[in-house]
């Protein structure tokens, strides 16, 4: 504004008195840009995860003893004799990651069919927040449960002499109640989309609700029940603490889920808690594993968007 | 089929019947799928109950208390002078060889019970071959307080003696202070055996009764582990005195870190991507880039803050560029930790910013901006106040996070040891799922208490902040 307006019998033209032209607004500007900056944080991660990763893996790949071939097709894993196969480490995520999926799976979906079409809103308003409550559990804690409840009651059931202290199936069982929420919340998210008429066109034929929500809404959310169950194994796969802590520490080679055998993730949090040397092949190999872990973590995230985005286009 | 039958007389035909089978069966199995799909929501449930009870199943129970160390060897002899007549009389009578014993008249021509206190110490130099093992300890009654100190301070290390005297000199504590140092110190006492919680209130009688059947004469209780002194003392390497101090310290530190950092910078961000990013493909870059972040694995934050915080920045995260005296040697230290959990968190706030700016009415803006407001004064003035809750949500679950994510602080290089509390930013750390995690891997049943008892307390603020998140978004969703 300028002074003008204050004196009110000097009629200036209304165009200068409003300042009808188009100013810049600096300070508009700078918000937008520190804003803008924030937002490219997140591009300074994912940067720092590459670069990090990629810069120690190049390390790893070019020093000498370590071969590509190597790296993927042996079956041991052993820096301190030198081999480098990292097999044994993909396997036991495998295993561990297929079990945890296989439990979440059914209950999960049947949970979520069970909410979206069974369940009145109070009944919702309840039993939804429970499930959200075994999300907020912290993985340490599965992995109590895992090794004190669950790995006593599998040695119990199968004996001592068959089934390892530390085994895959009681890490990979608890693993599957901490991906059970994820799964069935997008399940849920993907039978909510379905249509309504579809819905009341199978009733109005004179199906069953069972028969409704197994052979119409299903079929119908079945991208995305596709997508929620490649998350569920993509966070099985990344998960941590449980197989730390109940599936065991140390390398092995095997199909056998009774067995102790050391994941990916695993391994990298048992070897990252000694002291080690920055130049050493044990923590270099770390970043290896975990370039390894990261690609395929990512490729399932991407392919699981990829199943959500063709599912919106449906309908 | 018996399609062409008639059934003008309304009765019933085979076809009919099948039908009726058939639309029966079909009713049978929608009952059943149905009490089936609602038991495995109960299943969900019930593992969570599960959970808790196996936790709070060893929260207490029944202990039985032993000594590492036999006061016998640490305690000093009571010499035979010390001792009343009647003991001297018994320790000849057990100890002397049989054949000297009958000749203890002929030779000092007095029978045993004739003789004086000092006549019966004579005796016992002169007849007990071995004597040193055979005299009993002191009992601790019998001790002053001066002797006390002076036996702790032989007993144990000269550090531990420092520390101690430095928490309340010796010689100023009290008669039972001393006992109990002495005890836990010296003697190490130690829970030889223990009982689950279920088990010792429900068969109490039963394991009391074995419990004086086979630990004749030792101490036992029914000891709860969550405890005040367990909430307050700092950690030690026995479980029965340890404590969690030392780790809810690093915890509380650690958040107010990742929230500092991760906090206004998410919030912005969010607001960027919501209100002011114009859908070209930088910004769908953008945003696809933190749906992805928010699916990398936890494992891999803790590598990249290895990589970045802890070595490359070594010098700025351990103190050293600060001034900082005795910095620590490497960057394994809270301000490492805070930035890592940070950056891990931060898509979390994001997303949940953007959906809370997302479910402000658009006529809200058209408001603002038609009585002239710019575009920051209606995102500042009108939309943030109206998301304020739905970013609460964000900010809280992130907190909630924050406090239960383990593997990234054990890749960042959280102690599993550290008795001291820590001293600022730039000192080592340990966290409560830290403590949770290498207690469980300890192979003692009394690491496992310990573990359980911190479990209670995260599970506590864990569920109180997401509970909290919880009630905020549902109340939330039913205003607007």
């Amino acid at each position: 504004m300028t002074a003008t307006t204050t004196d009110l019998p000097v009629l200036t033209p209304l165009k200068k008195q409003a300042g009808l032209k188009k100013r810049p607004r600096y300070n508009e500007t700078a918000i937008r840009a520190v804003l803008f900056v924030c937002a490219a944080i997140s591009i300074f991660t994912t940067l720092a995860i590459l670069y990090t990763l990629l810069n120690e893996a190049v390390h790893f790949f070019t020093a000498p003893g370590v071969t590509l071939s190597e790296f993927f097709f042996t079956t041991t894993w052993a820096p301190e004799f030198e081999s480098y196969g990292i097999l044994p480490l993909v396997t036991a995520t495998l295993i561990t990651s297929v079990i945890a999926v296989s439990v979440a799976l059914p209950v999960g979906l049947a949970a979520a069919i069970y909410l979206s079409e069974y369940a009145t809103p109070q009944a919702r308003g309840i039993l939804k927040p429970i499930l959200e409550l075994l999300v907020g559990v912290p993985t340490v804690v599965f992995g109590y449960f895992a090794l004190t409840f669950v790995t006593p009651v599998i040695r119990q059931i199968f004996g001592e002499d068959n089934v390892q202290f530390y085994n895959m199936a009681s890490a990979g069982l608890v693993l599957g109640f901490a991906v059970l929420p994820i799964i069935a919340s997008m399940s849920e998210d993907a039978l909510n989309a379905v249509p309504r008429a579809l819905r009341e066109a199978s009733l109005g034929l004179g199906a069953t609700k069972l028969e409704t929500s197994l052979k119409v809404v299903v079929p119908a959310a079945l991208s995305g029940i596709a997508a929620a169950v490649i998350v569920g194994v993509s966070r099985a796969m990344g998960e941590t603490m449980i197989v730390l802590l109940a599936a065991g520490a140390g390398p092995n080679f095997t199909f056998n889920p009774f067995q102790s055998a050391e994941t990916m993730t695993g391994h990298i949090a048992r070897i990252s808690t000694g002291d080690l040397s920055y130049e050493s092949m044990d923590y270099i190999s770390l970043f290896a594993i975990g370039l390894m872990l990261f690609l395929m973590t990512l490729g399932l995230n991407l392919i699981s968007r990829w199943f959500v985005r063709r599912f919106r286009e449906v309908y | 089929m018996v399609s062409n039958t008639p059934a003008q007389a309304g009765a019933p035909t085979s076809a009919h019947l099948q039908a009726d089978r058939a639309i029966r069966n079909r009713l049978r199995t929608a009952a059943s799928g149905r009490i089936v799909l609602f038991l495995s929501l109960v299943l969900a449930l019930l593992v969570l109950i599960a959970l808790i009870l196996n936790v709070v199943d060893q929260l207490g129970g029944y202990v039985v208390y032993g000594y590492r160390i036999d006061p016998k060897t640490v305690l000093p002899a009571r010499t035979p002078e010390e001792m009343s007549e009647q003991e001297l009389r018994e320790l000849i009578l057990n100890h002397t060889p049989q054949y000297r014993l009958e000749a203890i008249p002929d030779d000092y021509g007095l029978t045993l019970d004739e003789m004086d206190k000092d006549q019966l110490v004579e005796v016992v130099y002169a007849e007990i071959p071995d004597l040193d093992p055979l005299l009993a300890a002191r009992p601790l009654s019998d001790l002053s307080n001066q002797e006390l100190v002076v036996i702790i301070e032989q007993n144990i290390t000269t550090a531990r003696f420092a520390q101690l005297s430095e928490e309340k000199p010796l010689d100023q504590r009290t008669r039972q202070e001393l006992l109990d140092l002495f005890e836990t110190e010296v003697l190490e006492e130690r829970v030889v055996n223990s009982w689950r919680l279920f088990d010792s209130l429900l068969n109490g009688a039963a394991i009391v009764e074995k419990i004086n059947r086979e630990y004749p004469g030792k101490q036992y209780e029914l000891r709860w582990w969550l405890t005040s002194q367990f909430v307050t003392s700092p950690q030690t390497t026995r479980a029965e005195t340890t404590g969690l101090r030392t780790a809810i310290l690093g915890s509380v530190l650690i958040v107010i870190i990742t929230i500092l950092f991760s906090m206004p910078i998410g919030i912005a961000a969010g607001v960027y991507l919501e209100e002011f990013a114009a859908p070209n493909r930088i910004n769908q870059f953008l945003q696809a880039n933190i749906y992805n972040l928010s699916g990398v694995p936890t494992i891999i934050y803790g590598l990249m803050g290895l990589a970045i915080f802890v070595r490359a920045l070594g010098d700025l995260t351990n103190g050293s560029m600060f001034g900082v005296p005795n910095p620590p040697p490497n960057g394994r230290t809270i301000i490492s930790a805070g930035l890592t959990m940070g950056l891990l968190v931060m898509p979390l706030i994001i997303i949940n910013t953007q959906e809370a700016i997302r479910a402000v009415p658009q006529s809200i803006r058209d408001g603002a901006l038609a009585v002239g407001a710019t575009y920051w004064q209606t995102v500042w003035y009108h939309v943030l106040p109206m998301a304020v809750p739905g970013i609460l949500t964000g900010v809280i679950l992130a907190i909630s996070r924050a406090v239960g994510e383990t593997a990234p602080l054990v890749v960042v290089g959280a102690a599993t040891y550290i008795s001291v509390d820590p001293s600022g930013l730039f000192s080592g750390f340990t966290a409560i799922p830290i403590q949770i995690w290498s207690w469980t891997a300890l192979p003692e049943q009394t690491f496992r208490n310990v573990a359980a008892a911190a479990i209670i307390i995260l599970l506590s603020v864990v569920i109180l902040f997401n509970l909290t998140a919880i009630i905020l978004r549902n109340r939330l969703r039913k205003s607007l």
